[in-house]
């Protein structure tokens, strides 16, 4: 089930008034509910994986409730890396195995050694990265104490798949979340108000904006070799707006949709494309994975505590391996090698800290330096972008080479012109004109919409979401429906 | 709670009467749907004459110059299992019916839709006809069916330099909507030239399957003609000079076999204007539609065949 389908419209209203006005505010009912209305919504994507994700699911509680109970530290040991390893074993299975058998294949045919691997058609369950993850976090927090083991199961298990978050995150921790779910929920309609707000916010950007982009650059990605440098710059540019508009609109929703319940989940994007440096845009983007690779591997790694060395080894595992979770394709590893080297300046020379406030804070304007800094920061971005969506490392390549080439042919301008005029025309740039002016006035709160108009009268403030609402409706009947991107990773 | 419902229901009512708007809207529109389906509907037992077939035979032939009381049931797109499923439904209901049409041009005999034919679900509202499993939703809503197609519909009705279909009571399409002939100003040089591009696409599926298909649907809508005394007659819309040098060897060589075995068959009556001298490029609107005066010419000139043939 899609966030953006006309099953999750009707799903959503019938668990949202079961919960408020049948539990009668029983957290335990309440509690129930959710998990069973979470298994129902995964069940709808494919009921076989339900199975691997109670089954997760119950390996970490059982896990974390012996190391707790247990005594000697060997004991400790044997039940987290029984987790750790299990966990991983099945990302490995369901997400990688093709990837190592291809690439050792690959890498004895370079030495003259003819091997033949078992490639194996493996869906890849939906959500299994999050979900894991989830996990991971959870019986990490508790071998290192930090957390003791859910005792109640259905609690445990809510944490694990609360729909929200179920099939792409935020990754949330257990000391965030599973206190939200031990405590008594009473219904905030401030708080539900701004949640739907949020919705509405994130199914703009899905439909409107991360759709009608995904179409242009689906198509120019796919046919690089057929269009001119210019095109391919258009086709980076949408896709760049394509990524954003399409996880942050998943994110925007799905803690949107928490709210409605009475959660507060993570915050995963914080306008990163207003960034003034590489180090604050990964501050600002996907914040649940970034601090997750913070807290669990950077900073067990040594952090930045063992000198230079030490820092620059830790940033690049922690950048690489989070490209590696993107998905089982050196694109992504380069896409995460990449963002390491531009990061490095800042490492080195210890300016990573530099850019904490938000970006002209109480102004409408940012000055000069900030904004050349956000372009140069956003056109690096753009760039790893390519890595990302391209299907090979060649393709990349080859994508970057015919894109800088066209800069300096003259023709190449009028032939981008064209495209632009004939297959992009007006609107859509119109729409990301709007969507980006909309995003710089709100982006000091949590989300873009989230306190806009609340100067005017209410009539003003209904048509700006109106508006947005009527755009949803034509874009979601006219365009072409894409799935989530992250939903693949 | 309770508030917050209170002010989201008076928040999203508007929206909500909107889309019911919509709704009846895309419903009663006055579309060549709507327009045919309520012509048959009004007329059951008057009607002598019905046209089937796709959008040829719905562009070729007028009824305004056709015998009173016919219905031209063609449709963009509309293959020969829907002509047959629109001719079983109705027929036994059709208590004055003498002649049935039907298009046999170059590619009836070979295209056939799929389950994911976007108008299967109207064909399901405007004639009851559900040829393949039609979704609760779209049965529910026709918008929902086909939101692109009816956006467009809605936005061009709200655009005032756009051109409005007009239709006659027949649900036939009076007014002309420039086509590539028109766009190239007739010249016949340039028809010929840009052709290759325009119609590399155009009807050139080959496919044995959907004629064996066709043929057998074909076959028992005459069957059940001729065992009632109805008259069939079988139509092959002119078309225009690059469309025919685009023709498959293979295609015209099956529908010609075909045709030919049905023409031994007392009762049925063959027009084949394919080829036809008598159009030139001025009644074309594009390489295989005619334009409002082709469709007259043509529809006088089948009119006086079949008024020659009865009499």
């Amino acid at each position: 089930m899609l966030f953006n389908s006309l099953s999750f419209a009707f799903f959503l209203p019938v668990v949202f008034l079961l919960y408020w006005f049948v539990t009668h505010g029983n957290l335990k009912f309440q509690n129930i509910l959710l998990l069973l209305s979470s298994y129902f919504f995964y069940a709808c994507w494919d009921y076989r994986f339900l199975f691997l994700l109670m089954f997760s699911t119950l390996l970490d509680y059982y896990t974390g409730l012996k190391m707790d109970n247990s005594k000697s530290k060997t004991n400790r040991k044997f039940w987290f890396w029984l987790s750790v390893i299990i966990n991983l074993g099945f990302l490995g299975v369901f997400k990688y195995y093709n990837f190592f058998a291809d690439s050792f294949a690959n890498a004895l045919s370079l030495v003259g050694i003819k091997a033949n691997f078992w490639t194996l058609k493996i869906i890849l369950p939906v959500g299994i990265s999050f979900y894991t993850f989830h996990g991971l976090s959870y019986v990490i927090d508790i071998y290192h104490k930090r957390i003791k083991a859910e005792k109640n199961f259905y609690e445990y298990a809510l944490f694990v798949s609360f729909f929200p978050l179920l099939v792409a995150g935020p990754i949330e921790r257990a000391t965030h979340l599973l206190p939200q779910v031990k405590t008594k929920r009473i219904f905030d309609r401030t708080k539900a108000v701004d949640g739907l707000r949020q919705v509405l916010w994130g199914l703009f950007k899905k439909i409107v904006i991360a759709d009608s982009c995904a179409q242009f650059a689906n198509t120019i990605f796919n046919n690089a070799s057929s269009y001119s440098g210019g095109v391919l710059v258009l086709g980076a540019l949408f896709f760049t707006f394509q990524i954003y508009c399409d996880f942050s609109g998943y994110s925007d929703i799905a803690l949107g949709t928490a709210r409605l319940f009475g959660f507060d989940l993570l915050r995963n994007f914080a306008f990163p494309y207003f960034s003034r440096d590489i180090a604050e845009f990964w501050r600002r983007w996907h914040i649940s994975l970034s601090t997750w690779f913070r807290d669990y591997l950077y900073i067990p790694l040594g952090g930045s505590k063992g000198g230079t060395w030490m820092k620059v080894r830790n940033t690049f595992i922690i950048f690489i391996v989070s490209g590696f979770w993107h998905g089982a394709n050196w694109t992504f590893i380069m896409w995460g090698f990449l963002n390491a080297l531009y990061i490095m300046p800042s490492i080195l020379l210890s300016t990573n800290r530099n850019n904490l406030d938000i970006v002209a804070q109480g102004k409408y304007f940012p000055g000069i330096k900030e904004l050349f800094q956000m372009i140069i920061t956003f056109t690096v971005t753009v760039i790893a972008w390519i890595f990302f969506r391209a299907s090979s490392i060649n393709h990349a390549f080859s994508f970057l080479r015919d894109m800088f080439k066209g800069l300096f042919n003259k023709s190449d301008y009028a032939y981008t012109f064209h495209f632009f005029k004939n297959e992009v025309g007006i609107v859509l740039p119109m729409l990301i004109i709007f969507f980006f002016i909309i995003e710089w006035l709100g982006r000091e709160h949590q989300f873009a919409i989230q306190n806009w108009g609340f100067k005017f009268p209410r009539f003003v403030r209904w048509g700006f979401y109106y508006g947005i609402l009527l755009l949803i409706f034509y874009f979601a009947g006219t365009g072409t429906k894409q799935e989530f991107i992250y939903f693949q990773f | 709670m309770r508030k917050f419902l209170i002010i989201f229901l008076k928040f999203i009512l508007p929206f909500l009467l909107l889309i019911v708007a919509i709704e009846i809207y895309v419903t009663y529109y006055p579309s060549t749907f709507n327009k045919k389906s309520n012509y048959l509907k009004n007329n059951l037992s008057e009607i002598q004459t019905v046209i089937l077939g796709s959008s040829h035979n719905q562009n070729s032939l007028n009824p305004e110059y056709l015998q009173p009381y016919t219905a031209n049931l063609a449709n963009s797109g509309q293959d020969v299992q829907i002509d047959s499923a629109l001719f079983f439904n109705y027929i036994a209901k059709l208590k004055s019916i003498k002649k049935v049409i039907i298009e046999v041009d170059y590619f009836t005999l070979e295209e056939k839709n799929d389950s994911s034919y976007f108008r299967i679900p109207w064909y399901y509202r405007f004639y009851n006809i559900e040829l393949y499993p039609v979704s609760l939703l779209n049965k529910i809503s026709l918008y929902s069916s086909s939101p692109a197609f009816f956006n467009k519909v809605m936005i061009d009705e709200i655009n005032p330099w756009k051109i409005k279909y007009k239709h006659n009571q027949n649900g036939f399409i009076t007014n002309d909507f420039p086509g590539i002939m028109e766009d190239l100003k007739y010249d016949s040089l340039q028809l010929a030239i840009t052709a290759a591009e325009r119609l590399k696409d155009k009807h050139t599926k080959t496919s044995y399957e959907n004629f064996v298909f066709n043929r057998s649907k074909l076959n028992s809508i005459i069957n059940y003609c001729l065992s009632r005394k109805i008259k069939v007659v079988l139509i092959s819309n002119p078309m225009y000079t690059t469309y025919l040098n685009n023709e498959i060897a293979e295609k015209k060589v099956r529908k010609k076999i075909y045709t030919d075995s049905l023409l031994e068959i007392p009762g049925i009556l063959y027009f084949d204007y394919e080829k036809s001298n008598r159009f030139n490029v001025h009644d074309f609107k594009n390489d295989d539609h005619l334009n409002s005066n082709g469709a007259k010419k043509f529809s006088l000139i089948i009119d006086s065949l079949i008024n020659r043939i009865s009499t």
